[in-house]
């Protein structure tokens, strides 16, 4: 009846939030495929996610939406392309903490082109608990410098308001 | 109360306008900036601005003149000048420059003068709620680097620290849209006041930027008119996305944003577009002016390959599935 199934990607860099944000929304526990970290182990934790996180929510009609966590490091770009491939939209979560993060900006909005083209993108950047003076602006810099207009918000993955706000707004988006 | 009128000798357009929207703010019946047409003998008021052709031609003549041999029509004149650059000492003069504070700079003067040519028409250290002009005086006492407190029902506060540009308060800025409506009292903030409420160590106290209280007096101040500044634009574009996470916003808010972030649009358009009252579209409007979000002179469309709208948004019934309600 319904072959097309409504798809949202949790993306971005190891320890952005993505299986926090995942878990807000889910209403099955999450499959989450946590293992301990031998690369990238650069973040303060020990488990990272390696495959595929899951969760699902079902609409009042019966249907499906499917949320996928990306696993966050790159050689497992292959999965993360297959996975967005139909998805409704891209959630794309960034550690303002992180060594660079315009780097994992550009490498996310590379990765998901198709989607970030079509404004089927939203961006919550993360760990912004003790930036000072608009920690925002280097996002929304090089994302119009190269014509992006994504909405970006400085979000609590471990709040359920933030990750919803990150909903409506991808919602709103994709209504021209 | 009386109203003074005031002409300016070689202001730009833009310095005007923000000049405006302060003494707007202040609740000052002057006429807006901009209106060229005043004949500058009926104004109380002259400022020059040095740093132009024009103003410095009229402060030279105005200082030329020996006191004893001026024109009786000039008598009533109060004369300001202002620059950018230091200059040379004089009760009249300002040396702050303009661009960076010296708009409160030459309030703080107009201020003054007011009080002594009128019933002082200044807000008063505290303030009772409701009015356009309670609010007003709060954008004067954030731009003066003032702290204040706000107090609403149900033991809500506000505490608005200027100087390090951010306030504190006892709920999450999703709900000031419904407290702000019933605002009990503004009065300052005294050091003792932070530390009663002992804004650092309070579980339920948290800081968000200045923005969020800068975007809710756009949101609620002009009540459907535009704002002096948003009065002085046809067409609109936003810079980029609101931070709607330390905003309180409507859910509409977020529409309206995805048609302003992508295109020039007139007030008009936004009703066509989004099925929404002028006085709604406005307030939004006159809010991301407050913080700065608006291009002012709206250009390029943005070149980006979206699908036209489309019809059954599934994400919308997510987000009721979620408890939103659109
Ligand atoms: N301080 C802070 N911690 C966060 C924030 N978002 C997520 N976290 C925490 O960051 C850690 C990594 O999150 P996780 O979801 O496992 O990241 P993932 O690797 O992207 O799946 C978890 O302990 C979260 O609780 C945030 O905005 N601020
Ligand atoms: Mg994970």
């Amino acid at each position: 009846m319904n072959p097309a199934p409504i798809k949202l990607v949790f993306t971005g860099p190891v320890g952005s939030g993505k299986t926090t944000a995942l878990h807000q929304l889910s209403e099955i526990t999450p499959v989450v495929t946590e293992q301990a970290m031998t690369v990238g182990a650069t973040v303060n934790k020990t488990t990272t996610t390696v495959a595929l996180d899951y969760g699902e929510v079902t609409l009042e009609n019966g249907e499906k939406v499917l949320l996928f966590g990306t696993p966050g490091q790159r050689y497992y770009d292959y999965m993360c392309k297959i996975v967005a491939q139909g998805a409704t939209g891209i959630m794309l979560l960034l550690n303002n903490d992180n060594a660079d993060p315009q780097n994992d900006l550009a490498y996310f909005t590379e990765l998901f082109a198709d989607h970030a083209k079509r404004g089927a993108m939203v961006l919550g950047i993360t760990h912004t608990e003790g930036a000072r003076n608009n920690p925002l602006q280097r996002y929304h810099a090089w994302l119009s410098d190269r014509g992006y207009m994504l909405p970006v918000f400085a979000v609590d993955a471990r709040n359920r308001d933030d990750v919803i706000l990150m909903v409506e707004a991808l919602a709103a988006s994709l209504e021209y | 109360m009386s109203t003074h009128n005031y002409y300016l000798h070689g202001w730009n357009e833009n310095d005007a306008n923000v000049l405006a929207s302060f003494l707007y703010l202040i609740g000052d019946k002057l006429p807006l900036l901009g209106d060229r047409t005043l004949n500058p003998l009926d104004a109380s008021i002259w400022l020059a601005d040095l740093d132009s052709e024009e103003g410095r031609e009229f402060w030279q003549e105005a200082l030329d003149q020996p006191a004893a041999g001026r024109r009786a029509s000039d008598a009533g004149h109060f004369k300001i000048a202002l620059s950018r650059q230091p200059i040379a000492t004089n009760h009249l003069l300002i040396r702050n420059p303009l661009r960076i504070n010296g708009e409160t700079g030459v309030l703080t003067v107009l201020r003054k003068m007011l009080d002594g040519i009128a019933e002082p028409n200044l807000a008063s250290a505290f303030v009772t709620t409701g009015e356009r002009r309670s609010l007003g005086s709060l954008f004067m006492q954030i731009a003066h680097k003032e702290n204040v407190e706000l107090i609403f029902p149900e033991q809500v506060w506000v505490l608005v620290d200027s100087k390090n540009e951010q306030c504190w308060a006892n709920r999450h800025p999703r709900q000031w849209i419904r407290f702000f409506p019933q605002l009990m009292a503004i009065q300052p903030a005294t050091e003792a006041v932070f530390q009663s409420l002992a804004v650092s160590s309070n579980p339920d106290c948290q800081a968000y930027p200045i923005d969020s209280i800068k975007w809710c007096l756009g949101l609620f101040l002009w009540k459907g008119e535009p704002s002096p500044q948003a009065a002085q634009q046809q067409t609109y574009q936003l810079k980029n996305w609101p931070n709607f996470t330390s905003l309180p916003h409507h859910p509409k808010h977020l529409s309206l944003t995805n048609h302003l972030v992508r295109h020039p649009r007139k007030i008009e358009e936004l009703m066509e577009d989004t099925e929404l009252s002028r006085e709604f579209i406005q307030n939004f409007i006159n809010a991301c002016m407050a913080i700065d979000l608006l291009h002012a002179t709206p250009s390029r469309a943005l070149n980006d390959k979206r699908d036209k709208r489309i019809g059954y948004n599934p994400l919308r019934a997510l987000l009721s599935r979620l408890g939103v309600t659109a």
